[in-house]
């Protein structure tokens, strides 16, 4: 499939899990993929920072957006945390937005975000379509909202994004031509959503 | 710096990708590199500093998607 914008293809052969992990493919795949990105002598050359994040369907703290950006940004935080600048950026949002709150809300955690990525980082998000299927029924197009949407709208840049979409286990006996079907419509969406 | 860590509260997010480095066999996912979409993306993504302004959610994306379902 060519979308005008879209890079993607759709990888129907199946890479078998390896050792027996039940639906591992996919997720060895992303993590290859980290590896050899942070490997990349171009990339080191400008300190290109690479954040990744697996959403896990059977797990509540890491299927919901928010789990998405802590873990992105204490991936950035640790990575700078001799750069006196980015600590300050957080220190200040930390003190005069967080209203007194003990733990980073939604809202901050993502204008920490706009503040912190540049079109010198690349984001691997893994399973994008199991970060919703407990908690949150809101469609993903709109979740997607959350993440990218304020960056294109606000931000100077937006960063690079890998999203691996796989079906949902109660979707797991969907056959090929209607998974190719499911992820044609979300990304019909999305690029309807953001051109 | 401990105190910022500590507000983010961030999930463990480093399991899986420990876990996958651990259960991946050599070249298991080494055709990826090969594919010409990647090449591509990579290049862009090495150019980084000549999109500073694209503001759209273009082709510095790459989607993958696919039947990843076997044993699910």
């Amino acid at each position: 499939m060519d979308l005008r914008y879209v890079h993607h293809w759709e990888v129907n052969s199946v890479i078998n899990p390896s050792k027996g992990n039940p639906g591992s493919g996919k997720t060895i795949l992303a993590s290859s993929i980290i590896d050899k990105l942070e490997e990349q002598e171009a990339l080191k050359r400008n300190e290109h920072q690479i954040c990744y994040f697996f959403f896990k369907y059977d797990s509540p703290i890491a299927n919901t957006a928010a789990a998405a950006y802590k873990a992105i940004l204490a991936q950035i935080l640790w990575r700078s945390r001799h750069d006196k600048d980015l600590i300050d950026r957080f220190v200040f949002i930390m003190a005069n937005k967080s209203e007194g709150q003990l733990a980073a809300s939604p809202a901050v955690l993502l204008e920490l975000l706009q503040l912190c990525l540049d079109s010198n980082s690349t984001l691997i998000l893994d399973g994008i379509d199991e970060w919703y299927v407990h908690s949150e029924s809101t469609p993903i197009v709109l979740k997607m909202k959350g993440i990218m949407g304020k960056y294109a709208l606000r931000a100077p840049f937006i960063p690079f994004v890998i999203y691996f979409l796989t079906p949902k286990p109660s979707t797991a006996r969907i056959t090929t031509l209607s998974f190719a079907r499911y992820s044609r419509s979300l990304l019909h969406a999305l690029r309807a959503f953001y051109y | 710096m401990s105190k910022c860590q500590a507000w983010l509260s961030p999930p463990n997010f480093s399991d899986t990708r420990e876990r996958s480095a651990e259960l991946r066999e050599e070249s298991t996912a080494a055709w990826i590199f090969d594919e010409p979409q990647y090449e591509t993306w990579l290049e862009k993504v090495s150019q980084a500093t000549s999109l500073q302004n694209q503001r759209k959610f273009g082709s510095n994306t790459l989607w993958i998607s696919g039947m990843f379902i076997i044993g699910k």
